[in-house]
């Protein structure tokens, strides 16, 4: 019971948040902090229970909200049938993209995901047919109402609705990851992680489990792009692109890499830190930087490994 | 038919042939050990045999099975585990979770069963838990299953990987050095632990250099020198070899000289 006490909280806080920010534009950082979660979420999965650095989550990312944008927009499809094609496109590259790569370690795995998310970025934009190229598809509508049967309807025009929707889809993702790595399947993608050679002699087949986080992971950061894309209404090539794949990669190092809550943490942390540095508007980039620097030097298991560091000498564990 | 079968097994590295033409066997249920000064290619032989390096040439034969082309993994699922010269272990996790990675080959359970939590799911999680305790009780670590295999003493983290190949449950043990940096007591201890996991039916091949514990144990060495095969046999024709004495000491010409 007092383990699940601090769960019980930080879930009613998640809840009861829309009333509590009555700020329109921290309400606004908040949801886009929440969307943010899921993506670093997928790609904790991989980087820091897998072991791979990857940077093409970005573009996994950009390939769920296209997908997801593209059938409802052009073929008028309900916005809740494109989840599962945008997630599964969002997978199958991932896939793909795995098959071909996943057998190359460190540095060669990661410039080559660099590559691919710079190649995605690049066909979103001049596949002008389909995509709209560097304009982008705009006037996304808001999810299609759910009809309650007699109940009345359920819109998601307004941003409570939204955020509710992206809380719900986070809350999904977690508890997936966290079922996930306690199952063996877990143990055996951690033991990777800290010991190729013994993995492999203990029966693990690397690269069937390299390739089976990849795709979960993809198909996950493909759903942030989709709840992305409804609720700003607006996507980009851009937003394919790499940034969105290194700002994950900062979330979770500063959140805490490998860790259950580090990419939350992290993603709260830094979308909302440019408000609470506002003071300091011209310095901000240069505070960032140094707060980078000072976590990787003295947090190596970023915040959440930290306070659980303090948490054990505290209890005496 | 023989557990593991070497056919002019030959492994070189450049112009070094660190292994060359090794053709050995080794039966269901003895304990063969593998002796030879630093340097004769020991270990190599168990990453051939373990599938950790191709061979340049020869056949291996695991279980009846030629394991051409074979990743560790694979050669692992035949039924062999094995242990490594510098002990490696996940240094993170509890002893008992190090047992439960072990476990690997016998899961069954598939990703959806364990998102939903399956009364199946659930079913094995328990039973290789049990089957992971079992295990450590076996090997004297039943006591410390809850603390991080990191900070167990040095002398029983050796035991923790040996933990960890049981726990797969092979018919073929492979330990390279068990005894690395142990004392004389915990010797003695590891060698009634080698004649336990062998009579519970488990063939070991052994990497040894401690000469007392080769000769009380095992059924019949092997001595291997500048990673060719000069001796095989049981222990008392072995070690009395001449040849044998030759490679550990030097000739008496060479003494003289």
């Amino acid at each position: 019971m007092r383990q699940a006490a601090p769960w019980i909280i930080g879930g009613a806080i998640a809840v009861a948040a829309p009333f509590l920010v009555t700020n329109g534009y921290l309400f606004h950082l908040l949801i886009i902090a929440v969307i943010w979660s899921i993506l670093a979420t997928s790609l904790n999965l991989v980087l820091g229970y897998t072991g791979l650095l990857s940077l093409a989550h970005g573009a996994f990312f950009g390939l769920g909200a296209y997908c997801s944008a593209l059938l409802v927009t052009k073929a008028e499809w309900n916005f809740w049938a494109t989840i599962p094609p945008a997630m599964a496109v969002a997978a199958a590259f991932g896939t793909l993209l795995g098959l071909l790569t996943l057998r190359l370690s460190g540095h060669y795995f990661a410039i080559s995901t660099l590559s691919f998310g710079i190649v995605v970025s690049l066909v979103l934009e001049k596949w002008d047919d389909l995509t709209e190229g560097p304009r982008g598809i705009s006037s996304i509508p808001a999810p299609t109402p759910i009809d309650l049967f007699g109940w009345g309807t359920l819109d998601f025009e307004s941003n409570t609705s939204k955020y509710y929707l992206a809380l719900l889809a986070l809350a999904l993702c977690l508890l997936f990851v966290w079922r996930l790595v306690h199952s063996p399947i877990g143990r055996a993608l951690e033991a990777m992680r800290q010991n190729e050679l013994l993995a492999a002699c203990l029966g693990v087949n690397l690269v069937f489990y390299k390739l089976l986080a990849f795709s979960m992971s993809a198909a996950m950061a493909g759903l942030a792009g989709v709840l992305y894309s409804v609720y700003i209404t607006y996507i980009n090539p851009i937003d394919a692109g790499l940034w969105n794949g290194f700002y994950a990669v900062m979330y979770i190092v500063i959140g805490g890499m490998g860790t259950f809550l580090g990419p939350v943490v992290g993603t709260l942390f830094l979308v909302t830190l440019p408000e609470l540095l506002r003071a300091f508007q011209d310095y901000r980039l240069l505070l960032l930087g140094i707060l980078l620097i000072l976590t990787m030097t003295f947090l190596p298991q970023g915040i959440v490994g930290g306070a659980r560091t303090l948490h054990r000498r505290w209890t005496g564990r | 038919m023989s557990l593991i079968e070497l056919q002019g097994v030959t492994k070189a590295f450049g112009g070094l042939r660190a292994v060359r033409d090794v053709t050995l066997h080794v039966e269901r249920g003895e304990i063969f050990s593998v002796i030879g000064p630093n340097g004769s290619g020991k270990s190599t032989l168990f990453n051939l045999i373990s599938g950790v390096m191709p061979t340049t040439s020869g056949t291996v034969r695991v279980l009846g099975r030629d394991t051409k082309g074979m990743g560790p993994h694979k050669v692992a699922k035949l039924g062999l585990s094995r242990t490594f010269q510098t002990t490696q272990v996940f240094a993170e996790k509890t002893v008992l979770e190090n047992a439960l990675a072990g476990r690997h080959l016998h899961v069954r359970t598939g990703l959806w069963s364990a998102q939903l939590r399956t009364r199946f799911f659930r079913a094995e999680e328990a039973r290789h838990r049990a089957r992971a305790l079992d295990i450590l009780d076996a090997v004297g670590l039943a006591d410390r299953a809850a603390q991080r295999a990191g900070h167990v003493p040095n002398a029983l983290q050796g035991r923790v990987a040996i933990a960890m190949a049981l726990a797969s449950e092979p018919e073929l043990l492979l330990l390279d050095e068990p005894t690395g940096g142990l004392m004389e007591q915990e010797v003695l201890g590891l060698m009634d632990l080698l004649r336990r996991i062998r009579d519970r039916g488990v063939t070991i091949m052994l990497i040894e250099h401690k000469m007392r514990l080769v000769r009380q144990v095992s059924d019949r060495i092997a001595v291997l020198n500048n990673g060719g095969l000069i001796c095989d046999g049981i222990p008392d024709r072995v070690l009395n070899d001449e040849r044998v004495v030759e490679a550990y000491l030097g000739t008496a010409d060479h003494a003289a000289a």
